[in-house]
This record gives structure tokens, sequence and C-alpha cells, in this order.
């Protein structure tokens, strides 16, 4: 009962401690100047081919600002996934981690101020061949507009810059290959946002309302298969009413198979055995279309292994 | 629970000292505080109504004609017209005419921090008589310093409008039911009248009465008291016949086709579409929503020792009404009209069809009842300080001092801290914006923290930069340009795929607006990102220069 007397004290103790954390966690997560002094000795630790991560995910603006696209480059941060990368350097704060890597080994580590930098082994590494979104490009790929007889979509450095902004298409890139036709149909690099609203670089084929836009990649070193992502806008496809996309991928000529994207599965991961092709150099085609076109931006990204 | 202090003159000094002080000190850092997007519309819907104020002014049969209502109340009648007014008002006479003011914007926004202002006032009042001074200061300085009361405070919207009517409303009704008599029955009815022409929160607050007079025969019945006794309190009839006169009254825009209007407005919130927030890492957009929202984002956003205060003011009321089963000496059931004050304001988000878009600003109508509990709470501790016969905590004045200072010193310093982020600002709870951000919860919306980059981009912009705003209402823009906060060169961009700069405020659902800047300017890395305790909430893209 006497210790009942003081229970009231809670009251004064609760409110100082909230004084107290208050102050700490308003002083917890680095500063602008923190990322600034720290960013030489970042790009220091970072090696040529390692994939900069960093935990947690909403750092991640202000090490892109500090580091720059030649540390964080587009290719890296919008990647498909991370299983073609064999190390990483991981930038942690407040004793954050990375969860795509934390299978991966542990190779180096090292802290600075309130950051902690790992370099990061990963067990498996995926050894790419060909990107096939890297060579979407004059020299090494095509794009026609096929209903009946193709027609040509050449490429123009120069064209018209577009963003649909918050539910909209994605931008459109000013180098794509332009069909002749309206202005959303074309080949060309972009962007989209995941289910996770995660960044995801791959090749804007808006399916026609009729036929398909291919895509030829000319030559390409075939490893044992080919791979990749189909998706498009999540704030578009969240919404369940489109249409399905089909993405058909030919070599050399022949059907190797096809991914039917239907709204809500999201970046949507396939893969097709190249069997008889392994190892060769063909020709390969991606084929997009969809029976109602409406807002049927197909985003697709590939690569052989 | 019924007070020992009796109220005086000075008392309504204070109330009226801690209202202005507020107001002052909302006004101080009003600029810091960018224009939230609905305050944008408000703007123009403002202006709009001014115009016909000014034909009512001058030719005031001409104003009741249904083709010059129409054209001046047609905009943004999806709300009522009283808080909008009093907007138009403030920035024709203390604006325009009497140049009170330096800048448009906060002339718009003053009415608000006058309504802000008075919710302290009233909470001082309606603490000192229901428990004591102590307990009616420390309710109006918690509520005054949560952070997000604070930031809400300081906008021409309707949100701290609605919490002065509500409570303004509660505590005519708790007067009307304490010897106050018809006086303060009619003033519940009028101020019914005013909260319904100011936000449709207002529609709980029969609810609220009518169960709060049920509650109170049933809890009398049950103390073996006031059988036969019922009375139906005189404010309730009242609220019936003026509430609705009020209403119809002051909103011109329901003059005419006047059911029909009713009706749509109705319509337009019991089917309110639903915006994206988001909560603990997922993005809602659609039903069913989290029934753990409004819990979980008081107890992230709202000081804890305000919330435990209130707890402990709550379970004491709670514990003497069992410990006393016998005639209460309040018959006006205070604690269960603070209660019901608070479960009312909260049920909404009991159900998974109620939109979380808003967030904490849709029940913060309960925050008042909460801050006279913690009130309580604290006046509680101050009395058992002064029996524990410690040293320091049980010397007169000393310890009651020390006591509240404590309780408000942090709620104070998360509140300064708070400006100009305002709905970045979480509490130690969930360890801070930090903390909150690796929770996954709402860093804030509306577009508002464009206040935050003006000095950045009124430095650095190149001549003539056309600007893509992004979450920014184009109204809103256009008050910095009129308030010259910003320079007049800067022009807007319309797409991300335009423009010099490119703003991008974070919200998971817009990030494909930031990844089609990455595509426009050819960069993933910003130009600009300022840190709210170390989280980015809005940061800058900027065009590479060219060749």
């Amino acid at each position: 009962m006497k210790l009942a007397r003081y229970v009231f004290l809670a009251v004064p103790i609760v409110a100082l401690g909230e004084l107290v954390s208050h102050w700490y966690f308003s002083r917890r997560a680095p500063s602008n100047e923190a990322w600034q002094k720290a960013a030489p000795l970042m790009s220091a630790a970072r090696h040529p081919e390692d994939l900069v991560i960093v935990a947690p995910r909403w750092a991640e603006p202000v090490a892109r600002q500090v580091l720059g696209d030649h540390v964080m480059p587009l290719r890296d941060v919008a990647r498909p996934d991370e299983s073609r990368y064999a190390t990483a350097l991981e930038i942690s704060i407040l004793g954050q981690r990375d969860l795509a890597t934390r299978t991966w080994s542990e190779l180096e580590r090292r802290t600075v101020g309130k950051f902690e930098l790992r370099r990061l082994g990963n067990p498996d590494p995926a050894h790419v061949g060909y990107d096939f979104v890297d060579h979407l490009e004059p020299g090494s790929a095509s794009v026609s507009l096929v209903d009946g007889a193709p027609k040509d979509c050449p490429w123009n450095a120069k064209a018209a810059p577009f963003a649909g902004g918050l539910g909209g298409a994605p931008a459109f890139p000013s180098t794509r290959f332009v069909c002749p036709a309206a202005m959303h149909l074309f080949a060309g690099v972009t962007v989209v946002e995941d289910q996770e609203y995660r960044p995801r670089r791959c090749v804007m084929m808006h399916a026609p309302d009729r036929g398909y836009v291919q895509a030829v990649f000319r030559n390409v070193p075939l490893g044992k298969e080919i791979r990749g992502h189909t998706g498009l806008r999540w704030i578009i496809e969240r919404d369940l009413n489109g249409a399905p996309m089909t993405l058909e991928v030919l070599v050399g000529g022949e059907k190797l198979g096809d991914d039917v994207h239907l709204d809500g599965q999201g970046w949507k991961f396939w893969r097709f055995a190249l069997g008889k092709h392994a190892g060769l150099r063909e020709d390969v085609t991606f084929r997009v279309s969809s029976p109602s076109a409406s807002r049927r931006q197909m985003c697709w990204e590939a690569d052989s292994r | 629970m019924m007070s020992r202090d009796r109220i005086r003159w000075q008392d309504h000094a204070l109330g009226f000292a801690l209202a202005a002080g507020y107001v002052v000190l909302l006004l101080m850092t009003a600029k810091s505080i960018g224009y939230a997007r609905d305050e944008g519309f408000y703007f123009g819907a403002a202006e709009s109504y001014a115009r016909w104020f000014e034909v009512l002014w001058a030719k005031p049969s001409e104003a009741m004609k249904q083709a010059v209502i129409d054209r001046s109340w047609s905009v943004n009648h999806e709300h009522p017209g009283l808080v909008k007014s009093a907007f138009a008002l403030s920035w024709t006479l203390l604006y325009k005419k009497w140049h009170l003011f330096h800048t448009e914007g906060t002339s718009f926004r003053f009415p608000g921090m006058v309504a802000s202002g008075s919710v302290l006032w009233i909470l001082y009042i309606w603490g000192t008589r229901a428990r004591s001074r102590i307990a009616g200061l420390v309710a109006a300085c918690a509520f005054a310093f949560m952070p997000r009361v604070f930031y809400h405070a300081h906008l021409a919207c309707f949100d701290l409008p609605i919490v002065a009517a509500w409570l303004g409303c509660a505590y005519a009704y708790w007067r009307s039911l304490s010897g106050g008599g018809f006086r303060w029955a009619l003033a519940t009815a009028v101020m019914f009248g005013l909260a319904l022409d100011t936000k449709h929160n207002s529609w709980f607050l029969p609810i609220a009465f009518v169960g709060h007079a049920m509650l109170s025969v049933l809890l009398l019945r049950l103390a073996g008291v006031g059988k036969g006794s019922v009375r139906l309190p005189w404010a309730l009839p009242l609220m019936a016949v003026f509430g609705p006169l009020v209403f119809f009254a002051l909103w011109p825009w329901i003059w005419h086709d006047t059911f029909a209007r009713l009706q749509e407005y109705v319509r337009f919130h019991t089917g309110h579409e639903y915006y994206n927030m988001e909560f603990l890492g997922t993005t809602y957009w659609k039903a069913p929503m989290p029934r753990g929202y409004a819990w979980l984002m008081t107890v992230a956003t709202v000081p804890a020792i305000t919330l435990l205060c209130a707890i402990i003011g709550l379970s004491h009321r709670i514990f003497d009404r069992l410990r006393f089963v016998r005639l209460p000496s309040d018959r006006a059931g205070t604690a269960l009209l603070w209660a019901i004050g608070i479960g009312v304001n909260y049920a909404a988000w009991l159900s998974p069809g109620t939109p979380i878009f808003g967030g904490t600003k849709h029940w913060m109508t309960a925050y008042p009842f909460l801050a006279l509990f913690a009130g309580v709470g604290v006046d509680w501790a101050i009395r058992r300080a002064k029996e524990s016969q410690l040293p320091l905590l049980s010397w007169r004045g000393i310890g009651p001092a020390a006591i509240g200072a404590a309780c408000l010193a942090a709620p104070v310093a998360e509140t300064i801290h708070s400006t100009p982020w305002g709905l970045s600002n979480y509490t130690p709870l969930v360890g801070g914006a930090s903390g909150a951000a690796t929770l996954g919860l709402n860093r804030g919306f509306w577009g508002f923290t464009t206040g935050a980059v003006l000095p950045w981009l009124n430095q650095n912009a190149p001549r003539n930069a056309e600007i893509h705003l992004h979450d920014t209402a184009m109204q809103a823009w256009q008050m910095y340009a009129r308030d010259k906060s910003i320079r007049p060169d800067l022009r807007v961009s319309w797409s991300p795929a335009d423009g010099t700069i490119g703003l991008y405020h974070y919200e998971p659902h817009m990030a494909g607006v930031e990844y089609q800047y990455w595509i426009a300017y050819g960069t993933t890395a910003p130009a600009f990102v300022p840190l709210y305790d170390g989280v980015p909430v809005i940061w800058l893209y900027a065009r590479p220069a060219g060749p």
C-alpha cells in the first residue's frame, strides 16, 4: 500500500522519458551533412561491379543524391531483381538490413559515422550474356507494328517527351522506336512501379488495337534460357479491369513461349528454356498484343543467361 | 465531477490569453508551413463567396436571386459555407480593406487559427469548471501541443473549425445540464447549427447527446436513484428545430433546390471515394480499410504523456464511479460526456468501409476530450504528489509546477520540432519520423511540403524555370506567388516530362511520378533532398543543363 502512494511518479517519469526519447530519435538518423561527409567514403568502398543498396529503402533518395548516377545508375536502381549481381555494397543506417540480400554472405564491414557499409557476396550469381533492355537501339534491334503488312517503327533520337503523371502512362523516353500510328505505339526503355511501388526498368510496348507490336533483336548470343518479367504501372494494373496482355517470345522465327499477363499479377517473372537454341546466335523476337488495347501499356524486361 | 474552483473573470482573461497566445504562435509559424492541396481549393471558393458578399452589401435583393447565388456558391459546394465565408470575410476585410496582414494566404488562414485558439479557451474553462484550474490549463496546453493539431491549426481548412464547433456545442450542452437552463440549451442548438454549417462531423453530435442522455438515465437507475424522473434534456428538441434553421440560413447554396442539393451533399460524404493511404507498409486505396488505423495513428502521433494522463484521467473517473455506487454529485455526467465525445468520434473508424485518406484529422474532434481527461490525469498526479510528502513534489507551488511542466515539456518540444513538416512528425513511441518511415507510416499528403523547398527553388532554379508541382494544387502555388514567396519568373509545368525542375512529394502510390522524372530528366539523382530527422519527405529533380 505504501508503494501505491508513489504510483503518481509514473507521470513525471514517463513525461521526462518521452522528452529524452524525442531528443534521441530526432537525431538518430544521419543528417544531410552526415550523408555529404560520408559520400566519398561510400564511393571509395564500392567496387566497380557492386550493386549499391540502401537499408532502409526510404533513405535511398538521399543516397542517390550524394552518390550520383555513376554510383547508382538507373540500370541498378530500377533492376529487375538482384540475381545477376555477384556483389553488393549495402549502405545501412539505424541497424537496418536489406531483405533481398539477406542470404548473401558478408565480405567486408566498415562503420563510417552513423553508416555501416557492408560488401555482400551473392552465393549464386547468374551470368547474364545478353540483356535485351540494354540492346533496344538501332544497331541491335528493329521494331514494327504488325496488322496485316508490317509497318516499320523507325528509331527517333529526338522523340517528343511525354509522361502521364499520377494515373497515366509511364514516361515515353525521348529516344525510342516510334510506330506510324498513335503516339503511344512505340518501343522504348522506361520505368514502371511494381506492386510494391518499386522501380522496374523495362521496354514499354503498348498493345495496339489490332495485331501486335514486335521488337526483333538480331544475332543474340543465347545462353540456356531467356527469362524476364512483364508488368505495367501498378496504379493502373491494380484496378483489375484491363484485358490480358500477351508477350510472345520467338527464337529464330520459332515460338519459344508466351507470357499472358493478367491485371493484378504485378511484376511477373517468367522463363523459357532455350533447348536446341542454347549456345547459338539467333534473332529473338518479342511480340505484344491484347484483345483490348485500352491502357495495355505492357512493359517487359528479359535477358539470356 | 465538479470543480472546487469557481469561474471568475480572471479565468476568462486567462482563457483569452491562451487563445490569443496560440493565435500569435500560429501566425509566427504560418509562413514556414506550405499551402496544402485542399487550402488551394478553399482559397478559390472563399474568393468566389467574397464576390457574393460584395453583391449582398451593394444590392441585397440582387444577391438573393438564384442565378447570383449559384454563380458564387456552386464552387466547392460539397462542403457547407460557414468557414469559407469566414475565410472570405477575413480576406476582404483584414487583408484587402484594412491591410492587417502582409500576405493574402495568412488572411485566409486566420479564421482557422482563431477557431483553434477558441478551443483552448473552452478547454480551460470546461476543465476548470469540471475539475480544477490545473486540469483546465493542462487540457488547453495538451491540446495545443499535439503536433498534428498544431499543423492543422495553421490551415485554411475546416478541421480545426469543426473541432471548435463540436467542442463548443458539447460544452453548451453540458452547461445546459449543469444548471444552465434554457439559455444554454438554446446556445447548444445554435452551436449545433454552426457545426452543421462547418463540416459533416457535426452529424455525430445528436448521436453523442442522445447516447449521453440515455446512458445517464441508465447509470442513475443502476445507482438506485432517479426512478420516475426521466427528463428529456431541453437542448435536444431545440437542436432539432434550430440546428437546421441556422444551417439553412448560413449556407446560401441550399436556399434554392434545397432538398436536391442537400441530398447531393449527403451523398457526397456517405459515398466518398477512397484515396490512397500508406499504413504499416501497405497502401490502402479501397475497402476494407484496416480497423487498427485510427488507434495506431493516435498512439503514433499524440504525445505519449498526453495519452497516459488521459488514460489516468478516464480510469480514475471510472474507478470513482465503481467505488461509490450512489447518487453522483455530477448530474451532468461530465466524464460520461467526455468519454462519449471520444467514442463517437472514433466510432466511424471501427468500420472497414470508412475511408482513411485524411489521416488523423478525421477524428481530431475527439482530441479535446482526450485533452480534458489528460488534464484530470495531471490534476490527479499533482494531488497525489501533495499527499506523498516527498520533498519538492509535495511542496505547494513547486510540485504542481514541476509535474505540470514535465507533462508539457515533451509535447511542446515535439510540436515545435514538427514545424514545418507537420504530417511527417511522429512521436518517440514509434521511433519518431525515422521509426515511422521504417514502419511504413504515411509521411505526408496534400503537397504542402513544397513550402519547405521554396528557399531552395528561389535560390537555385534557373531563370524562367518551369516547375512541375506534382501534388501541390495549382491554386496553392498561385498563393505562393501572390504572397511573393516565390520568384516571379518561375513558371508551372503541367507534365513531369516537361519543365526544368520536378517536385516529388513522397507517397508510395505516387512513385510512378518520380520514375517519370528519371526518364524525362535522364537522372535518378535528386538535386535536393531536405531531410526531416533524417527522413526524405519531398525531393526535387533538376533537368541537367544542355550541352
